[in-house]
């Protein structure tokens, strides 16, 4: 389906009512509105000018899963909203109330920066900002999540698997799964049959960000095949997306050192900070005096999940440059990605964000990380599957 | 700044009529016009032309018709004027050319009184002005020949950007032919240019066989279509239909 968006000469892009039967407004029998004006002055008249990226991001087909790609693949784009009709090509915008000579003479284009068309840049931010949009996105069949963006994604990087990108063009060297995400600002519902540490496995907005540098992780990284290999990013060529069968089990594993930490559910109180109702991750620590203290991280979890089936302890695995050494940010550490024992292997349940404090043993008392807290050693060497 | 303010009473004896409150009409708008602002503010992010305390009620039950635009946004309590011209990039030079160098014609200055819904533009409405921006849409019509020329500049200027990419031709792809009124099958052989409708279903329907049944937006996208000068359109439904009696393919 996606070739024919891609191969046609221009997409009409329908942002206008929530059916089929609303129309592209000012076509036929529905105006669009008309733009609010003022006069200030003689001869000073302020005028509405409609944005086309608010229209957008607030209109039904902008909310809908598969209209995605029919948008983001076309390569020229008529929009029409309740307001008027605007232009996007790979270029930029034009609109159809803006209206300059100084523009179209000089090759002025308004910038395209709305998540659901492809920029010219290809920036890493413009990818963060593309996935992160289609995941708010809704469908009526959940299994669809990887095959409405198939499309999209080819275009977008050149590797990834079940959503998760691990190599951003073919140009580039840096190749390796890209594991931070997290549901933002809400859990998400489950999604059969995907990777759990693939942000595809739960309905609802995600932030995503796009890291494939090897070069400060504490793991390996490999990824199952389908003729049942465990190989790195590196050495699969082939993206990969099909969901898998029920029940199927782990497909990422992971060697290196990670850390093991209890989950607490309670609140934390601290002075001038305000409590938040998320999970905290606790991680045991002997600082280089032999203080004993605790990293204590905001848990963002995946799924909603009561209290009764929150897990003990976790597997913490640190997903870029965790040094074990001085802490190079105040008040921030890297993102861990939190996993939960099932039988033999491991699901993943969430994410922290970059927030840190450290809570004494002795005193009690909490403080953000500093620059020079030392972080504590993971554990040992060690192999796990997660699914 | 001081220099764009002015008394109340210099506005009542220019518009006696005027219903600009006494706050509103403390600017003098007219040197902020995109052809005057340059003088004042060479340079600028924004320019906080006054505060707004009043609440949102407050504001809705004013006479002056500026404070009813601000009742928009209630959480904004200082009115600036931006400089639109941020928004443009130029096609050859990316996003990085000196501010200087931003061209409306000079400046588009405008006021975000609904918090990014859309703009306000400062416009200048004297005879013979260059500097205007925004034009007021006939809500009803759409001028056709704006869409034939923003097609015709794009297919002109950006040819291997923005054309799109004929791999090789869709197996079976089925579209429907605008003028006949009726689905057919496209040539395989050759570069056949049509146009692609990316729309919400809203729900499940059957799929109608009579162009007169078809829904409005199908409709209306036959109608742009032709008005664009092109023929063909794909739409899944049409086509979709043309499978459900088992005589076509997917496509």
């Amino acid at each position: 389906m996606g070739r024919i968006y891609a191969e046609s000469e221009l997409v009409i892009i329908a942002a206008a009512g929530s059916t089929s039967h609303y129309g592209l407004p000012g076509v036929s029998s529905r105006p669009r509105e008309s733009q609010r004006t003022i006069e200030l002055d003689t001869g000073v008249h302020l005028i509405e000018m409609f944005d086309t990226k608010w229209k957008l991001n607030h209109s039904v087909w902008g909310e809908r899963g598969w209209t995605h790609q029919e948008g983001y693949l076309a390569t020229r784009r008529l929009v029409f909203t309740d307001s008027e009709v605007s232009y996007s090509c790979d270029r930029g915008t034009w609109q159809e109330s803006v209206q300059r000579p100084g523009i179209d003479d000089h090759s002025f284009y308004m910038k395209n920066d709305y998540p659901g068309f492809p920029l010219d840049t290809g920036e890493q931010s413009h990818i963060v900002n593309v996935l992160s949009n289609y995941s708010a996105r809704n469908l009526s069949f959940q299994g669809d999540i990887l095959n409405a963006c198939t499309g999209t994604l080819e275009k977008l990087v050149d590797l990834y698997f079940w959503g998760i990108v691990a190599r951003v063009s073919a140009s580039t060297f840096d190749t390796d799964l890209s594991l931070e995400w997290c549901s933002f600002p809400y859990p998400g519902r489950k999604r059969t049959n995907f990777p759990s540490w693939s942000w595809v496995a739960t309905t609802g907005h995600k932030l995503i960000e796009v890291n494939t540098h090897k070069v400060n992780r504490s793991f390996v990284a490999e990824v199952l095949t389908t003729d049942g290999r465990w190989l790195t990013s590196e050495n699969q060529v082939e993206s990969r997306y099909d969901p898998l069968p029920e029940g199927s089990g782990p497909t990422l594993r992971l060697t290196g050192s990670f850390y093991t930490a209890s989950l607490m559910s309670s609140k934390l109180q601290k002075h001038g900070e305000e409590p938040e109702g998320k999970p905290l991750v606790v991680i045991q620590h002997t600082g280089a005096t032999g203080h004993e203290a605790e990293l204590v991280l905001n848990l963002w979890l995946d799924t909603e999940l009561t209290d009764a089936v929150l897990p003990d302890t976790v597997k913490v695995v640190p997903l870029n440059g965790i040094h074990h050494g001085r802490n190079s940010e105040h008040g921030f550490i890297p993102a861990f990605m939190i996993l939960q024992a099932v039988g033999d292997h491991y699901r993943r349940i969430g994410a922290t964000d970059r927030y840190c404090l450290i809570r004494s043993k002795k005193t009690g008392l909490t403080r953000k990380i500093g620059r020079d807290d030392v972080i504590p050693r993971p554990g040992d060497e060690e192999t796990i599957y997660v699914e | 700044m001081e220099r764009i303010r002015r008394p109340y009473a210099e506005y009542k004896k220019a518009h006696p009529q005027g219903d600009l409150c006494q706050r509103c009409a403390g600017i003098d708008w007219s040197l902020l016009l995109p052809s005057e602002i340059s003088y004042y503010c060479e340079d600028f992010d924004f320019l906080e032309l006054f505060s707004v305390p009043e609440s949102r009620q407050e504001l809705r039950a004013s006479t002056c018709p500026l404070c009813l635009l601000l009742s928009l946004n209630q959480d904004d309590k200082t009115l600036r004027l931006f400089c639109a011209c941020y928004e443009l990039c130029h096609l050859d030079g990316g996003p990085t050319i000196p501010r200087r160098q931003y061209d409306w014609t000079h400046h588009a200055p405008y006021l975000d009184v609904t918090g990014g819904e859309s703009r306000f533009l400062l416009q200048d409405a004297r005879a013979n002005t260059q500097h205007y921006v925004v034009r007021k849409l006939a809500p009803e019509r759409i001028d056709y020949d704006v869409l034939r020329h923003w097609l015709r500049h794009c297919k002109r200027h950006h040819r291997t950007k923005c054309s799109p990419n004929f791999s090789s031709s869709i197996p079976g792809l089925l579209v429907f032919d605008c003028k006949a009124g009726e689905v057919v099958a496209a040539p395989e052989d050759t570069v056949f240019p049509y146009i692609a409708l990316s729309y919400v279903w809203g729900g499940v329907g059957i799929a109608p066989k009579e162009p007169k049944e078809f829904p409005a937006t199908i409709r209306d996208a036959i109608t742009v279509t032709l008005k664009l000068g092109y023929r063909y359109l794909w739409v899944d439904q049409l086509v979709r239909s043309c499978a459900s009696d088992g005589s076509c393919d997917l496509y």
